[in-house]
């Protein structure tokens, strides 16, 4: 018989789960503070909370609230986190005694998780007239900090305009579109100050893409047909300037070489 | 390479023209929230937008309740309910106060049973406060001075030991001239 009850002995009847409370501190409450109570239940294997029978939140009594239940489960364990909240106006220090809960497992087991007692004291003096001067005055207006929103709108202008800039000079858009080269045009502004007819070869070198001869005229002609239309003054230039040139004549008219730089500028440009 | 470049800065580009959109608007509506607070601050009917910031309602609430138009006041505190615990806080103490400051007019006519009411409806109101800031001071000091005009007093029903849902419901009631299942 003895070894029967020996072999007994570490299983007792029924294993009720151990429960372990954190309780709020007992003194130093005031009106309207909230009190966590923190409780650790161990459950036996394969047993879980039934959550229906969690405790609620509600006004558990007129001078205490329940404000919310959090229950977090591991394998081992059960972790509830009640915040209470004392509504209770003392006129002298009083202890209040938060009545305990009773939940279940799924193995039909009642487990009652326990109270606590804590002291709440006056916020005003006990002597402090209860008139209409006492009150504490209306809250203040709240303006809106408008500052995050405007530094947020010039970052964003500012990366815009960036963005902007760096997409047209990627595409050579806009400002960023390489200027086509206008021999002409600069020669007939730099012939209007000196009427040199040397600007103008240069410029015909610079748009026929090198020296470019008498004999070329026709290629040049060919290649660029927009100047037909001076064709024959072109010539006469040519032929006036050469003959000049191994000094057998006088030099070309230099109000004619001007115009014909005007004519042909205004040709480059697309204006006639 | 070029093609992944201009990728990137079309990428670029739609991101800071959405970002100067949202900010533009963040803008305009800080712009409009800030005056109608300013209005409202210095006294003027000003009517925030239907989704304004909640600083411009929690105004027009202050403002409510300092004049005694409570019903409104009261339509516009659950637009804070899911934004702002302080503002909210805030707006349900102000209220509590527009009722402390009736309940003291009823008491200087001498009208006590109106005085209750209102205490009681104020004290309903400092609760709603400290629920959702458990820390506000001025909200405990007005909730105290109004509990020691109007004690609470415990509930004869609740024992508050159990669960309402716990409780056996009473099946019959107690209404006269009702039949209670017998001739």
């Amino acid at each position: 018989m003895k070894w029967l009850l020996l072999a007994l002995l570490p299983f007792p009847a029924s294993a009720q789960p151990v429960v372990t409370a954190e309780n709020p501190h007992a003194y130093g409450w005031w009106l309207g503070d909230e009190l966590v109570q923190r409780i650790s239940i161990g459950l036996p294997p394969g047993v879980t909370i039934d959550p229906a029978s969690l405790p609620k939140p509600r006004a558990v009594d007129y001078w205490l609230d329940l404000r919310s239940v959090e229950a977090k489960e591991t394998d081992t364990e059960l972790r509830l986190t009640l915040h209470w909240q004392n509504f209770y106006s003392a006129l002298e220090p009083s202890q209040r005694d938060v009545p305990p809960q009773s939940i279940r497992l799924t193995d039909r087991t009642a487990i009652q998780l326990p109270g606590f007692a804590f002291v709440t004291s006056p916020i005003r003096p006990i002597m402090a007239p209860s008139t209409r001067d006492q009150l504490q005055p209306d809250p203040r207006f709240r303006l809106i900090d408008t500052t995050p929103a405007r530094i947020g709108l010039g970052l964003s202008l500012a990366a815009l305009t960036l963005s902007v800039l760096a997409l047209a000079w990627h595409q050579a858009l806009g400002p960023f579109r390489a200027r086509a080269a206008r021999p002409f045009t600069r020669a007939a502004r730099a012939m209007a100050r000196n009427p040199d007819r040397r600007l103008l070869h240069r410029a015909l070198d610079a748009a026929f893409g090198r020296v470019l001869i008498r004999a070329d005229l026709p290629l040049f002609l060919a290649s660029n047909p927009q100047f037909h239309p001076l064709a024959n003054r072109l010539k006469a230039f040519f032929a006036a300037s050469d003959t000049t040139f191994f000094g057998k004549g006088k030099a070309p008219d230099p109000a004619e070489v001007v115009s014909l730089a005007r004519a042909l500028s205004r040709i480059e440009r697309g204006r006639s | 390479m070029k093609r992944f470049a201009l990728v990137a800065l079309l990428l670029c580009l739609a991101i800071s023209l959405a970002a100067s959109i949202w900010f533009g608007r963040a803008v305009w509506h800080d712009h409009r929230d800030t005056t109608a607070i300013r209005d409202l601050a210095a006294g003027r009917e000003a009517q925030p937008r239907p989704d304004a910031d909640p600083r411009a309602i929690h105004a027009r609430i202050l403002f409510l309740a300092w004049r005694d138009r409570l019903p409104e006041a009261q339509d516009l505190l659950p637009l804070l309910a899911s934004m702002r615990p302080d503002l909210l806080a805030e707006a349900s103490y102000a209220m509590g106060n527009a009722r402390m400051r009736a309940a003291f007019d009823h008491i200087e006519e001498g009208s006590f049973e109106d005085a209750e009411t209102e205490v009681s409806l104020a004290k309903a109101a400092y609760r709603d406060a400290l629920r959702a800031v458990p820390d506000f001071r001025d909200g405990k000091v007005n909730l105290d001075l109004a509990m020691r005009l109007v004690r609470d007093l415990p509930r004869p029903e609740a024992d508050g030991e159990t669960d309402p849902d716990a409780q056996p419901r009473r099946l019959w009631t107690d209404l006269p001239g009702l039949p209670r299942g017998a001739p």
